[in-house]
């Protein structure tokens, strides 16, 4: 049954998907599908898990399979609706990179890789690691408990595990344990799966419209291949379905920028938000960063959209952190005094600085570092211009943003620092890593913009 | 719909080494990154005993009132990293069932004794007014309240 509950959860998130956005006609055709698909997936376990979390609330749970059932025939019925009303985003084909074919091997090679190693780590270590078993699926089982036991899961008592984290992904692994009548390690780790694979076709598919089909392949490749990254997969922590909703948003804005006529996708850039604070509260910082971006960037009027989109997350965030969530220390270090004082220290600024370069070393070995690969591709594709890089401003303020939040949560912690820095900043980073490449590869030169077109084409170009 | 893709185009060389170097590094570091995980999956296998955990609490959670608190008792100190992972691997394999410090909270009928090596089990009961119920085995110890 588990796998009719993601079944189910796809389903909603594509018609959702297929609501929320434009039909894709850009070429290449797949890059659209491969993203709609990528979006349906993380946007699938969101909504349902969210669903979940409301119908527990109102106590209602048990219903949960007709609820999500009336919900697919709404949506299908909306879907209907607005296929002849509202037209396609088109763009302008290109040249194609003839050796596409060898990076998607490539990626093909890679993506073996990855499913061998989480195969492995799924065998040895089926209930993932420490924060895996003791936050993120020790809620869900409580969760998963129904009327009698969901409050369990922010009782006061588990003060030691974080009972005021959001529940988006508990939420939803515990959708699966109800509606497949038992809590095996199959939802957390197809969840765990699921969430980096599509963050990875959101990479593919978002870079091949916005920029081209060889970029996504080697963003999806990086990504791929980045230890870090593809390591906290498979210790099923909930940092990597923040990366996929980070990530959704940021191409989603992306698309906002590039098709500027439709609203569409800020809606749904503000829905990948909304999940991202519902997953966990890092999350609720990147919206704020993101209106922010839209505002500067897109026009004073667009961060209404944005909001629209995130509305029902958020106020599932507001009212979770206002009434049901105990009273918890927040990481940051409350009392005015004690946060002035860490950030007057010129210490713990490089404390911090040294950890977060590191980190960023420790995502890769060296000879297969993701910064050799980007350095590579700088020196012979070369950055775009100014006027050009513009166009990536709503992008990369929210990713770069992060970063600058990150060194401010870590700066003015009010746990022991050198423990705090030992134990987050490399999720941290993992968190707006796919961000960050999607930002990355924006700023260069397509390998498709360095062709020379022969023949017929050139002829057809100048007659134009 | 926009227009079909030109047909032919050609790139310089040092764009197409470059497409080519990244993929190969990235091919090698899925590679270097496989068999790190491969030699780090064979010598950490389940390190917090988080299975073992599950099978030891098994016959324990067939004997309390489903869904209730329970209180928690051990010979490893929770406020110990070792402490720690012994209690979250055994809060993990009762809950739905909550487990509460049974010294700090008093909101509960039934606790959990979870011993990492043989004892009197009942006398250690005593001092934490509990009434030994059953012995699982294995250090799993199941307590009541004493009334008296």
């Amino acid at each position: 049954m588990t796998i009719v509950a993601f079944l189910l959860a796809f389903a909603l998130g594509a018609l959702f998907v297929r609501c929320a956005l434009p039909e894709f006609e850009t070429r290449p055709r797949w890059a659209g599908w491969l993203l709609e698909l990528s979006l349906a997936a993380g946007f699938g376990m969101g909504l349902t898990g969210s669903l979940y979390f409301v119908l527990l609330w109102a106590g209602l749970a048990r219903y949960e399979l007709w609820f999500e059932l009336v919900a697919l025939a709404i949506l299908a019925v909306i879907v209907y609706r607005l296929r002849l009303r509202r037209p396609a985003v088109e763009a302008p084909a290109g040249p194609t990179f003839s050796w596409n074919w060898l990076l998607l091997l490539m990626l093909g090679v890679c993506g073996l890789l990855y499913a061998l190693s989480f195969y492995e780590a799924a065998a040895n270590n089926p209930q993932g690691e420490w924060d895996a078993w003791a936050i993120w699926n020790l809620r869900a089982k409580f969760l998963a408990g129904g009327e009698a036991t969901w409050r369990n899961a922010i009782s006061p008592l588990l003060d030691r595990t974080h009972p005021e984290y959001p529940l988006l992904l508990s939420g939803f692994i515990a959708r699966c344990w109800g509606i497949a009548g038992e809590t095996t390690s199959t939802a957390p780790l197809a969840a765990a799966w699921i969430f980096p694979a599509a963050a990875c076709g959101v990479l593919l598919g978002g870079l091949a419209i916005l920029r081209s089909v060889s970029m996504g392949l080697v963003a999806a490749l990086i990504l791929l291949t980045t230890g870090s990254y593809t390591g906290q997969s498979m210790a099923q922590y909930a940092d990597v379905p923040l990366s996929f909703y980070l990530v959704a948003a940021l191409v989603l804005l992306g698309c906002a920028e590039r098709f500027p006529e439709r609203a569409d996708f800020l809606v749904a850039a503000g829905a990948a938000a909304g999940m991202a604070a519902w997953t966990k509260n890092e999350g609720a910082a990147f919206f704020v960063l993101a209106l922010v971006g839209c505002g500067l960037f897109l026009g004073w009027r667009t961060p209404q959209w944005l909001v629209a989109g995130a509305a029902p997350f958020l106020i599932l965030f507001a009212v979770f952190k206002a009434g049901l969530a105990p009273r918890v220390d927040t990481v940051i270090a409350r009392d005015g005094g004690s946060f002035v004082s860490k950030l007057v220290e010129p210490g713990r600024y490089w404390q911090v600085f040294s950890a977060m370069v590191v980190d960023i070393w420790e995502t890769g070995f060296p000879a297969s570092h993701p910064l050799l690969v980007f350095l590579i591709l700088v020196i012979f594709l070369r950055f775009r211009t100014r006027v050009e890089l513009r166009s990536i401003r709503v992008v990369a303020l929210p990713a770069l943003g992060m970063m600058v939040a990150y060194f401010v949560a870590l700066l003015t912690t009010r746990d022991d620092l050198r423990w705090q820095l030992d134990t987050t900043s490399s999720r941290l980073l993992m968190q707006i890593w796919p961000g960050l490449i999607l930002a990355g590869l924006l700023t260069l030169k397509s390998i498709e913009e360095h062709a020379t077109i022969a023949g017929p084409a050139r002829k057809k170009a100048r007659s134009k | 719909m926009p227009d079909a893709a030109p047909s032919r185009a050609s790139f310089p060389v040092g764009v197409v080494l470059a497409a080519f170097a990244a993929g190969t590094i990235a091919v090698f570091g899925g590679l270097t990154s496989y068999n790190l995980t491969r030699a780090l999956n064979q010598q950490t296998k389940d390190p917090y005993d988080i299975r073992a955990t599950a099978e030891r609490m098994a016959p324990l959670l067939k004997r309390v009132p489903s869904n209730v608190t329970l209180g928690y008792i051990s010979d490893v100190r929770i406020d110990t990293d070792a402490g720690k992972a012994v209690y979250f691997a055994a809060q993990y394999a009762v809950a739905p069932h909550l487990l509460v410090d049974a010294g700090a909270s008093g909101a509960y009928e039934f606790a959990l004794g979870n011993f990492s090596q043989g004892q009197d089990y009942a006398a250690v009961g005593k001092a934490a007014g509990l009434a030994l119920v059953e012995n699982f085995d294995h250090g799993v110890i199941l307590y009541r309240k004493d009334r008296r």
